[in-house]
C-alpha cells in the first residue's frame, strides 16, 4: 500500500467499525481483526509510550493466546465479572494517523461508558498500529492508555476497552 | 471472650463444628475505628520492597493503616518511613508518587527537610526563638517503628509492639521459600496495579487463603488451563502432582497462615508447561537443576511445583503463584477498599523468564487478568448483601473443617478461621454490641 493512502477517513471508518463490534459483544470478530501476533494491551498513563509488557507490569498485556483467551471466556456464562454482561459504548474522537507505510500507526481518544448494576467510565488514548500489507487492515498493536493513574474508581477492566 | 464466644461477632461453637462471623463486621463504620486503632496502629504493615529504595534520596508514597508514608533512603544511605505531612502545618510534602531528591521542600511556606527528616530551611529564621526545633519536634515525623525482613519493610505505629521478626514468628519460613527460589536478590519491576473493590478489606484478606472458592469461581480459568495441557484432565499417578486440591492449609500463628497447593500451571522457579512455548523448556529446566543443585532436589521441587498463598496478618498478600506477587488491601471505608499489587522478580534473570513472568501475573492476576475480575465481583456482592439484609442474614459460615486442627486439606476454610481469631482477638474486646 502506498504512502499516504490510509487517510483519516479511512482510520475513523476503521476504529468505529471495531468499536461497534466491542460494543455488540461481537468479540470473535473483534478478536479476528488481529493479525497472527497482534497484541492487545492497557495500561495506566503512569507507565511510558516507550515500556514494553516484557518488563514493565501492565494491566492487561495479550498475546494472540491470550486475546484469545479473553475472548473464549467472556462468552461464557461462568464469567462471573461480566455476567451479566454491560452495555459499553465507545466515543472515539481525535483520530489523527500518524504515519502511513505497510503499517499505519493511528491514534485516537476514547471515552467507554460501561454500565451494568454500576456506571464506569475509561477515558484514554488508544495506539493502533495496522498492518496494512494485505487486504483490509488488520491490528497488529492495539495500545489502550488509561489517563487515570489507577483503578481507583473503575476498580477492574473486565470489559474490553 | 465470654465463654467460647468472642463477643457475638466470631462466634465459635466447637461441639457442634460451628463457626460464624457476624456480617456487621464489614458494615459497621464503629468497628472499622476499632479496625484502625486496634489493628492497623498496632500490627505490623507492609509498605514496601529493599529494591524501590536502592539509592539515596530515592522515595516512594506508600499507605500504611490509612495514613500517607513517605518510604525513603536518605543521604546517609539510612531507609526511612515519615508521615507526608510538613510538621508546621500539614501540607504534603511529597505529591509524586515516586522519585529521588535530596530534599523535601513544602509548597505551603516553604519550610525544607534533609532527606533523613532534619528540617533545613525555616524562612525567616531570625524571627524564631533561638531554640526552636532543639526538641526535633520541627522535623519530619518518622513513623514509630520500621522494620525488614529480607528486604520486605514494615512500618509499625505501637513503638511498644514486639519485634517485626517476632511478629512474622512461623511465616518467615514461608517468606524464605518465595524469595530462595532464585539466586540472585529480588526486585520489584516497575508498575504497579492500583485498583480496588467497592468491599471491605477484610473480604480480600479471606480470598487469598480461600481455597474453597477456586474450583467454581475460577472455573473458566480452569477451563483454560485444561485446554493448555490436556493432560491435566486425567490424574497422573506416575508424574508430579499438579490437582490443587492435593494442597493443605496451614496456621502459622498471629493471625498469618498458607494456602500450598500442587499447581497444573507453569512456575518460573522451575516448572515449564505448554503455554510457554517448546523454546522455553530448556531454561525452565536449568532453573530447576540450579535450585535443585543448591537447595537439594526436595526442597527444590517444594519451591517450583508447588504454590503458596501467604497471608501476614492484616493485610498483606504474597501470592506465590505463576508469578511472585505482593497484594496490599488498604482499609479505606466500610464498602471500599484500595489495592496495591506489585511484581516481585529476581535480579538480573533472563528477558525470558521475565517476559513469561509478567505474561504469567497478569493471565491470572490483576484488575485485567482472567481470573481476579471474578473474584473483584464477588467481593462487591458479598458487600452488597451485608449492607441490605442486615437483621435477615447476620452471619457468614466459615465451618468447613475440624475447628481445633492447625492444618487443614487445600480446599477448607481453617485458613479464613486463623485471620478471624486473631481479628477477634485484638478487636472484641474494643466493641460493645449495641442492641444486639
Amino acid at each position: 500500500m502506498k504512502d499516504a493512502s490510509f487517510s483519516r477517513l479511512d482510520a475513523e471508518s476503521f476504529l468505529y467499525a471495531e468499536a461497534e463490534l466491542i460494543d455488540d459483544w461481537k468479540l470473535d470478530e473483534w478478536s479476528a481483526l488481529f493479525t497472527d501476533d497482534g497484541r492487545y494491551l492497557v495500561h495506566a498513563a503512569n507507565i511510558p509510550l516507550d515500556a514494553s509488557p516484557d518488563s514493565t507490569l501492565f494491566y492487561i498485556a495479550d498475546d494472540r493466546l491470550h486475546l484469545t483467551e479473553r475472548v473464549i471466556r467472556l462468552a461464557k456464562m461462568t464469567a462471573f465479572a461480566e455476567r451479566p454482561r454491560s452495555y459499553v459504548s465507545h466515543l472515539i474522537t481525535n483520530v489523527r494517523v500518524e504515519s502511513t507505510a505497510a503499517t499505519a500507526i493511528v491514534k485516537s481518544n476514547f471515552l467507554v461508558h460501561r454500565w451494568r448494576d454500576r456506571t464506569d467510565t475509561f477515558v484514554g488514548q488508544a495506539i493502533h498500529h495496522l498492518d496494512l500489507s494485505g487486504g483490509a487492515p488488520r491490528i497488529a498493536t492495539k495500545r489502550c492508555v488509561l489517563k487515570t493513574g489507577n483503578l481507583h474508581q473503575q476498580e477492574r477492566v473486565s470489559i474490553i476497552i | 471472650m465470654t465463654g467460647n464466644k468472642v463477643e457475638g461477632l466470631v462466634e465459635i461453637d466447637e461441639e457442634e463444628g460451628v463457626f460464624r462471623v457476624a456480617r456487621r463486621v464489614f458494615t459497621d463504620p464503629e468497628i472499622l475505628a476499632i479496625e484502625r486503632r486496634e489493628i492497623f496502629d498496632k500490627c505490623w504493615l507492609y509498605i514496601g520492597h529493599e529494591s524501590e529504595v536502592e539509592k539515596s534520596g530515592q522515595y516512594n508514597l506508600r499507605m500504611a493503616g490509612g495514613r500517607e508514608v513517605i518510604f525513603n533512603r536518605d543521604q546517609s544511605g539510612k531507609v526511612n518511613a515519615f508521615l507526608n505531612s510538613c510538621p508546621h502545618r500539614g501540607a504534603r510534602l511529597c505529591t509524586e508518587k515516586s522519585g529521588s531528591q535530596p530534599m523535601f521542600y513544602c509548597y505551603y511556606h516553604g519550610w525544607a527537610f534533609g532527606s533523613n527528616g532534619d528540617l533545613r530551611k525555616l524562612p525567616k529564621r531570625e524571627a524564631f526563638a533561638a531554640n526552636f526545633n532543639k526538641d526535633g519536634s520541627a522535623n519530619m515525623k518518622a513513623v514509630p517503628r520500621l522494620e525488614e525482613y529480607r528486604g520486605f519493610y514494615f512500618v509499625c505505629f505501637d513503638p511498644d509492639a514486639i519485634s517485626l521478626s517476632d511478629y512474622l514468628g512461623e511465616a518467615k519460613a514461608y517468606i524464605d521459600l518465595c524469595l530462595d527460589q532464585g539466586e540472585a536478590e529480588m526486585e520489584i519491576v516497575p508498575g504497579t496495579h492500583e485498583y480496588a473493590s467497592s468491599a471491605n478489606w477484610k473480604t480480600v484478606v479471606e480470598n487469598t487463603v480461600d481455597g474453597n472458592h477456586l474450583a467454581s469461581l475460577h472455573s473458566s480459568y480452569l477451563d483454560y488451563v485444561k485446554k493448555v495441557d490436556p493432560s491435566l484432565r486425567a490424574p497422573n499417578a506416575d508424574g508430579p502432582q499438579t490437582d490443587p486440591n492435593a494442597g493443605f492449609q496451614r496456621d502459622l500463628g498471629n493471625g498469618h497462615s498458607v494456602v500450598e497447593f500442587p499447581v497444573p500451571w507453569g512456575r518460573i522457579a522451575g516448572k515449564w508447561w505448554p503455554a510457554w512455548g517448546e523454546e522455553t523448556k530448556p531454561e525452565l529446566e536449568a532453573n530447576f537443576h540450579r535450585l535443585s543443585a543448591r537447595l537439594g532436589e526436595e526442597k527444590a521441587t517444594r519451591i517450583a511445583n508447588v504454590s503458596r498463598n501467604l497471608i501476614i496478618f492484616p493485610n498483606l498478600a504474597i501470592v506465590d503463584g505463576t508469578g511472585l506477587t505482593l497484594r496490599v488491601a488498604h482499609p479505606d471505608a466500610t464498602g471500599y477498599m484500595t489495592i496495591s499489587s506489585y511484581a516481585l522478580a529476581e535480579k538480573g534473570e533472563s528477558e525470558t523468564l521475565r517476559r513469561l513472568r509478567l505474561a504469567a501475573f497478569v493471565e491470572f492476576l490483576g484488575p485485567g487478568g482472567l481470573a481476579t475480575p471474578d473474584d473483584v465481583e464477588a467481593l462487591q456482592q458479598c458487600q452488597r448483601a451485608y449492607e441490605s439484609q442486615a437483621g435477615l442474614q447476620t452471619y457468614n459460615d466459615i465451618s468447613k473443617g475440624s475447628l481445633t486442627a492447625k492444618e487443614w486439606p487445600f480446599d477448607e476454610d481453617g485458613t479464613v478461621r486463623c485471620f478471624w481469631r486473631q481479628w477477634a482477638e485484638r478487636t472484641a474486646a474494643h466493641y460493645e454490641l449495641a442492641g444486639a
